[in-house]
């Protein structure tokens, strides 16, 4: 059958269609439009979220999923150094759009995990008691924006404005907070005046949304000596970092390790162990006390000056406080300690070069070695590790309306999901509940194994 | 019983209520201040701990200071019960300035004279400063000097340093002994784990708790004291020569 040469009028119509389909595709499905108008706090349905700096990474990617795609796309707002009151960048993220058609606003400030127990245990009317800093999207100018981003695993796409620098004049109230940990496993203390009693959370709902996994970072000049070359350490044991930490060992020559600070690859004559630690409050904190350091504690003495350059033990208020203490930070005119060792989220610990993380027990929270690289947590034989929660309130509080409760339910679902967690920036070491073998009812334990049969055992 | 009787106590019954539910409505057990330089004896026995910061350690251990302290007998017949109860001390010590530890001062069981070499080998105060200095910020903020409270809670004495004696591990002799016994009262550095004595403290069944310093001892004649006496004595000699000779 012999085909009929196609007429240049048709040829036109398709050539215009298929350019019309290409320019769709290249462009955003939607416009950038702020759903979310002034005055602050706006009228959009709020869900305002605080605590726990590790559940940051729900932060960046629940509200996408949440949120509609069109008419408009959502916007993603964050924070850069804000000098008074100090929020260092990173700290305060707001996304705007609409959610089934309605404007909705999702904040969130990462301070420290008793945050995300203490700012619900009192009404939202309470302003003492209940209230957190936020980015404030509509009087803030950010160095960065409007940005169209496109997250690869799915498409999704929104726009985004960082650097931005301000706050929600006095301050709202929180509605969802974020935990490391239960409120009875605080009940630490460090500097010396700053204490943590454990925390009464009978009026919350606690929901653990995925299992967070911390490791142990080491300082790039810490190593083993091998037949007189230098070499990075493999990991240590728990009692040696029950030593470590509680500063019954202060040299690394205790464990048989090295420094080479004054001569890369020639141990130094003495080898004194800095300890970049977090202050109480911290959900990572109260999960080392938890789960680690079982038969000691950790000093409870220390600097906060994070510019001082000598060995010794100094506190953090944040993550980032401990990657700085561990790694240094010339904008903030903090110095490295290369003889150190901090704990921190297992997926900071792998971005905190030249800093590196370690082995405890012989085992990493993500094994690229093994056929699935979470096996050791979802075993339960990784030790330092707890479930992320978050925290709504139990009790009736006429400050959070129907439409509010419907949007942290939907957030708490959401977060909850394998899908979720795949996606998330420290998906290859946190572990959807569901996807794990074992589960705690306590975060000091002990493991309990789900029934059925699973590939734990070596 | 007259009216003006049953009406004080159904006002102190109606109060007592109110205190328990206060308290009960707090879910909080209340716990004992204790600050850097503190002296704290815990008694415990029959599942039952009294808990008492008896002051700064400094003074009570100066060297030949002698303090009594009573303990009512209602609080030693809740912890003597059935059981045999036992005693320690503990206090802790930090630079106000910059926070870093200096030392802990705790009951032993043996002067630190009595310690061989591989028992002070084996003294390592880190881990028992630490836990005090926690303890006594998890526990301060009611404005206690002094609490009977449940072995369980978590406020208890052995609630932090567990029942072995050895402070958390931290020393390899017992740090506690049964009532009427003695406690020699040594510090131990925190960071060169030196020990020291300082004083003894003994608790009697009946509730008397003795702290001493240390005693004084005899002050030795120095050589030079020798040297200016035997000298002396030389230019008497001399000079009743010299006065015989004129």
């Amino acid at each position: 059958m012999q085909m009929k040469p196609m007429k240049l009028n048709k040829l036109a119509v398709v050539g215009g269609l298929l350019a019309g389909l290409l320019w769709m595709n290249a462009s955003p499905a939607s416009a950038q439009v702020e759903q979310c108008t002034g005055p602050q706090p706006t009228s959009c349905v709020a869900l305002n979220a605080g605590g726990s700096s590790a559940a940051t990474p729900f932060m960046t990617q629940v509200p996408l999923n949440l949120l509609d795609q069109a008419p408009n796309l959502p916007i993603h707002y964050v924070n850069g150094d804000i000098a008074s009151p100090v929020i260092t960048s990173g700290k305060l993220h707001v996304w705007t759009g609409s959610r089934a058609g309605v404007p909705t606003i999702i904040r969130y400030s990462a301070t420290g995990s008793s945050d995300g127990i203490l700012k619900l245990q009192n009404p939202t009317s309470d302003t003492a008691h209940s209230y957190m800093h936020y980015l404030d999207h509509l009087a803030s100018t950010c160095t960065s924006g409007p940005n169209l981003l496109t997250r690869a695993a799915d498409g999704k796409q929104y726009y985004e404005y960082t650097g931005c620098n301000t706050i929600v004049a006095g301050d709202l109230p929180v509605t969802m907070g974020a935990a490391d940990v239960a409120g009875s496993s605080f009940g630490q203390v460090g500097p010396i005046t700053t204490v943590v009693k454990p925390l009464d959370q009978s009026m919350l709902t606690s929901n653990q949304a995925a299992i967070v996994p911390w490791q142990f970072i080491v300082g790039e000049h810490v190593k083993k000596n091998v037949g007189g070359v230098l070499v990075p350490v493999t990991g240590l044991n728990r009692t040696e970092i029950e030593a470590i930490f509680s500063r019954n060992v202060t040299d690394w020559s205790q464990v048989g390790l090295v420094t080479d600070v004054t001569t890369p690859g020639t141990p130094d004559a003495t080898s004194p162990i800095t300890l970049c630690l977090r202050a109480a409050g911290s959900g990572s904190k109260a999960a080392l006390d938890q789960t680690v350091m079982k038969d000691a504690t950790e000093t409870p003495s220390g600097s906060t000056n994070l510019t001082l350059a000598a060995d010794g033990v100094y506190f953090g208020q944040s993550t980032q406080d401990v990657q700085d203490c561990m790694r240094g930070n010339t904008g903030l005119g903090r110095p490295a300690h290369p003889r150190g060792i901090g704990y921190v989220d297992a997926d900071v610990s792998v971005v905190t070069a030249p800093a590196y993380p370690i082995k405890l027990d012989g085992l990493f929270a993500n094994d690229a070695s093994l056929p699935d690289h979470k096996m050791n947590v979802r075993c339960g034989m990784y030790l330092y590790w707890a479930g992320e929660r978050l925290n709504v309130r139990n009790y009736s509080d006429p400050g959070i309306s129907a439409d509010q409760t419907a949007l942290m339910s939907d957030f708490v679902t959401n977060a909850s999901s394998s899908a979720t967690v795949a996606l998330l920036p420290a998906g290859a070491f946190w572990v959807a509940g569901s996807d794990m073998y074992t589960f705690k009812n306590a975060d000091a334990g002990p493991v309990q194994w789900k029934a059925g049969a699973h590939p734990c055992a070596q | 019983m007259n009216y003006k009787t049953k009406l004080k106590q159904t006002v102190l019954g109606i109060f007592t209520l109110a205190v328990m539910f206060v308290a009960g409505f707090n879910g909080k057990a209340l716990a004992v201040d204790i600050n850097n330089g503190d002296l704290v004896l815990a008694v415990f026995g029959n599942n039952t701990e009294f808990i008492d910061n008896i002051g700064a350690a400094t003074p009570l251990l100066t060297p030949g200071a002698s303090t009594n302290f009573t303990i009512d007998s209602s609080t030693m017949s809740a912890i003597q019960g059935t059981s045999s109860p036992a005693w320690a001390l503990i206090g802790f010590y930090y630079n106000p300035s910059t926070g870093d530890p200096t030392y802990l001062v705790a009951g032993s069981s043996q002067d630190a004279s009595a310690y061989t070499a591989a028992q002070l080998s084996q003294v390592a105060p880190q881990n028992a400063w630490n836990t005090d200095a926690v303890w006594a910020a998890l526990s301060s903020g009611d404005g206690l000097s002094s609490k009977l409270l449940p072995a369980s809670d978590p406020n208890s004495f052995t609630s932090n340093f567990g029942t072995s004696g050895t402070l958390a591990g931290s020393f390899p002799v017992s740090m506690q002994t049964g009532l009427g016994g003695t406690l020699g009262i040594i510090s131990a550095d925190y960071s060169s784990d030196a020990i020291a004595q300082l004083g003894h403290a003994t608790l009697t069944a009946g509730g008397l708790l003795t702290i001493s310093g240390n005693a004084i001892a005899p002050v030795p004649i120095p050589a030079a004291m020798v040297l200016f006496g035997t000298g002396l004595v030389g230019l008497v000699g001399v000079a009743r020569r010299n006065l015989m000779s004129v």
